[in-house]
């Protein structure tokens, strides 16, 4: 779309979070920091100090730029009306996370299946009606503002005890683990088998971008070519958690899979070149 | 003659060496507004100097593919020769209103064949959406001098700004200012209105296949196209303040031209772009306005 | 519609100039001390039990057993930076470094040996780094008769 200062800002203030992210856990974005039975590092009052203070921050500039964009015509010009998934077509594609919320499809996986400690934090669901790419960003903004609630909430409420809880240190190999978590695009499930000498037989993931991208051809049937970019993005693909590869010959017609041998036996021939 | 030989050397000096620091200027502003450095002010100087030493590729055989970054910049020095830059135009004797428009036309027309010429599916995106908005944007630049035209019953550009200079400000030519100034933007490729060239969507659209010296026209004369606009908006519906003398009249013009930029290229920074047939449409509620002014230039106000 | 504009350009020159001119300048914000930067190998307190060789999911330490020797490998071109094996070393040998600017064309400063000589203990039979284990033990002092 070309609005390059609502991003420039938008990540101005984002950076904060992640300094205090590298704070807490040691990293960015690749925390490192769960454990089977618990977590690894404890937080200190400071932290909790600053991470409050973060968060006040961000809540209130966050609520500056919301006010500013939502009077801005050529914004919604280009967001309203615009890649429409109707309610009926978001249940049928099984879209989940905020492209499904923005339909009016009342799912969130932290309160259908609550994990952790999201019994005790009582989450809302921000569900849109709209159906098109602005509904969507509402909703996405909203849940920002959502989780600033929760994170004031953990911290305040947060009981002091131990961060790993007792287990034994042979876990017994061929048990299966099954739970639906919510990523930011969505809902995401994995799928464990555990083999021997503590380590996982099977680890499966079933990324939420592989459902949403299902629902695309949907989204762009009939409008312009200047519209499709946003469409695609709204939905916040992740390309890399789509693992199927298809190679469709256009002449001959004929549609090859590529099956995981192959897909792996390609990713290593990158790896060692 | 002496005075037309030093006019046109001025004005093409400014249109081509002065033209890539006001886009210097442009971008330090949209960097600002973005909370960050951006590049120094002489950049587009180094980016010109950078892509006309590259290796010149011929992507077709076409030769209008060679020819059109020519017509392109070509036309944009000679328009600039019939332009108004602080006093009269230098070639006013050989042409005048509808000489030069039809010149800045030849550079929207010199983009078109460029694109068209190479046979790529962007390229005939980005020709299709520039031929859409040339069309609405052409008219009003016609139709908004045309108005000054309506009160003077003459075609030249000198004229009609001295004319204004002493008439003082009316409705019409209020009107027909407001209508150009909207579609400055358009005419210089800014956002909101930036559909054509450079495109996240479109890959470049006619620019696409341009490469090395080509491209350092194509970019060149979107650099003097600013400064010739600029100049014709100022000189037309903004001739205030004018001195007698010709060197500070042109020095006052530098600086209103900047001012100007600068605020085309506050619009640029915090807007998105729109699409084609929105566009279309905010142009075509322009031209409706543009009526009003013609009836009150006919009716002398 | 112009008042929203307005408000955007006032967020915008509020803030000012946020980036800052790294490298040719400090550091916005400088990595703490629980920064997991690049793995450092003290060879001096290493015993050469391989406890970091079995937690490390990159699996990028090999430990590799000639006559007396143990050789570790850390191929730390691999490493995720996750830690593991610094909280899990008994002796504190391996630590993480707050270093993160480890781009290079070099892979040997990416490559960590490390070559012990162990001795096998006369009554059980089990290996050890004579060395540092005996000069443990004339901290904490030796097993009395009786003891296990």
């Amino acid at each position: 779309m070309g609005f390059d200062t609502v991003l420039m800002q938008t990540w101005r203030i984002r950076e904060p979070v992640m300094w205090l992210f590298e704070q807490i856990t040691g990293n960015r974005k690749t925390f490192g920091m769960n454990l089977i039975g618990g977590v690894r590092r404890d937080l200190t009052p400071e932290l909790k100090t600053k991470i409050l203070e973060v968060v006040d921050t961000v809540e209130k500039e966050w609520l500056k730029i919301i006010d500013a964009i939502s009077g801005d015509t050529p914004l919604m010009l280009r967001l309203k009306g615009v890649g429409v998934l109707k309610h009926d077509d978001a249940v049928d594609y099984c879209v989940t996370g905020p492209t499904a919320r923005g339909s009016g499809v009342r799912i969130d996986s932290r309160v259908d299946h609550p994990y952790a400690a999201y019994k005790y934090l009582s989450t809302e669901k921000k569900v849109q009606e709209g159906c098109d790419i602005l509904a969507r960003t509402l909703v996405r903004l909203e849940e920002t503002l959502e989780s600033v609630r929760l994170v004031r909430k953990c911290v305040k409420e947060i009981p002091d005890g131990p961060i790993m809880a007792d287990i034994p240190s042979e876990i017994p190999p061929g048990r299966e683990g099954v739970k639906a978590v919510e990523a930011p695009r969505g809902e995401s499930i994995h799928y464990v088998l555990t083999g021997e000498n503590n380590r996982p037989h099977r680890w499966r993931v079933r990324a939420p971008s592989y459902m949403n991208l299902a629902s695309v051809p949907v989204m762009i049937r009939g409008v312009q070519l200047a519209d499709v970019p946003i469409a695609i993005a709204s939905y916040d693909p992740c390309f890399s958690c789509t693992e199927r590869l298809e190679v469709v010959n256009a002449k001959s017609g004929n549609i090859r899979i590529y099956t995981r041998k192959e897909l792996n036996a390609l990713s290593r021939k990158k790896r060692d070149r | 003659m002496a005075t037309t030989i030093s006019l046109a050397i001025v004005n093409l000096l400014l249109v081509i060496l002065v033209s890539p620091f006001s886009e210097g200027v442009m971008r330090k502003l949209k960097a600002t507004v973005h909370s960050r450095k951006g590049p120094p002010l002489t950049q587009p100087y180094l980016d010109l100097l950078k892509l006309l030493g590259k290796e010149d590729l011929k992507v077709t055989g076409n030769p209008l593919f060679s020819l059109a970054p020519v017509i392109t910049f070509a036309s944009i020095c000679v328009a600039a020769l019939f332009t108004p830059m602080g006093t009269h135009p230098p070639l006013e004797f050989a042409g005048d209103l509808i000489v030069l428009v039809y010149f800045l036309a030849l550079a929207s027309v010199g983009v078109m064949l460029g694109g068209a010429s190479t046979g790529s599916p962007y390229g005939a995106l980005g020709v299709a959406r520039e031929m859409m908005l040339a069309m609405m944007v052409e008219i009003i630049v016609l139709t908004s001098l045309i108005v000054g035209v309506i009160h003077i019953q003459s075609f030249d550009l000198g004229r009609i700004s001295l004319w204004y200079h002493q008439a003082g400000p009316t409705i019409s030519m209020i009107i027909a200012g407001i209508a150009f100034f909207l579609a400055l933007q358009a005419q210089l490729s800014k956002l909101p209105f930036d559909l054509p060239e450079a495109d996240q969507e479109i890959m470049g659209g006619p620019f696409m296949e341009a490469s090395g010296p080509k491209l350092a026209l194509y970019k060149w004369s979107y650099f003097a196209k600013q400064i010739l606009l600029a100049s014709l908006f100022l000189e037309i519906f903004f001739p205030w303040p004018k001195t007698g003398i010709v060197p500070v009249d042109i020095l006052i013009n530098v600086i209103k031209i900047f001012i100007i930029l600068i605020l085309v290229g506050l619009i640029d920074a915090v807007n998105p772009r729109i699409r084609v047939d929105q566009a279309i449409r905010y142009f075509a509620g322009i031209w409706v306005v543009l009526i009003f002014a013609i009836a009150f230039a006919l009716i002398e106000i | 519609m112009l008042k929203s504009k307005i408000k955007e350009a006032l967020i915008c020159f509020k803030a000012g100039r946020v980036t800052a001119p790294f490298p040719l300048g400090p550091e916005p914000n400088p990595p703490g001390d629980w920064f997991r930067g690049k793995v450092a190998v003290d060879v001096e307190k290493c015993i050469g039990c391989g406890g970091c060789a079995n937690v490390c999911p990159a699996r990028l330490i090999e430990i590799t057993d000639s006559e007396h020797t143990r050789t570790l490998e850390y191929f730390l071109s691999r490493c995720t930076y996750c830690g593991r094996c610094a909280e899990v070393c008994p002796e504190n040998a391996i630590t993480m470094t707050q270093e993160y600017q480890l781009a290079t064309n070099d892979s040997k400063d990416l490559y960590i040996r490390n070559d012990i000589t162990m001795g096998t203990c006369g009554r059980c039979g089990r290996c050890f780094k004579p060395k540092s284990a005996l000069d443990k033990m004339m901290v904490t002092g030796f097993r009395q008769k009786g003891q296990v």
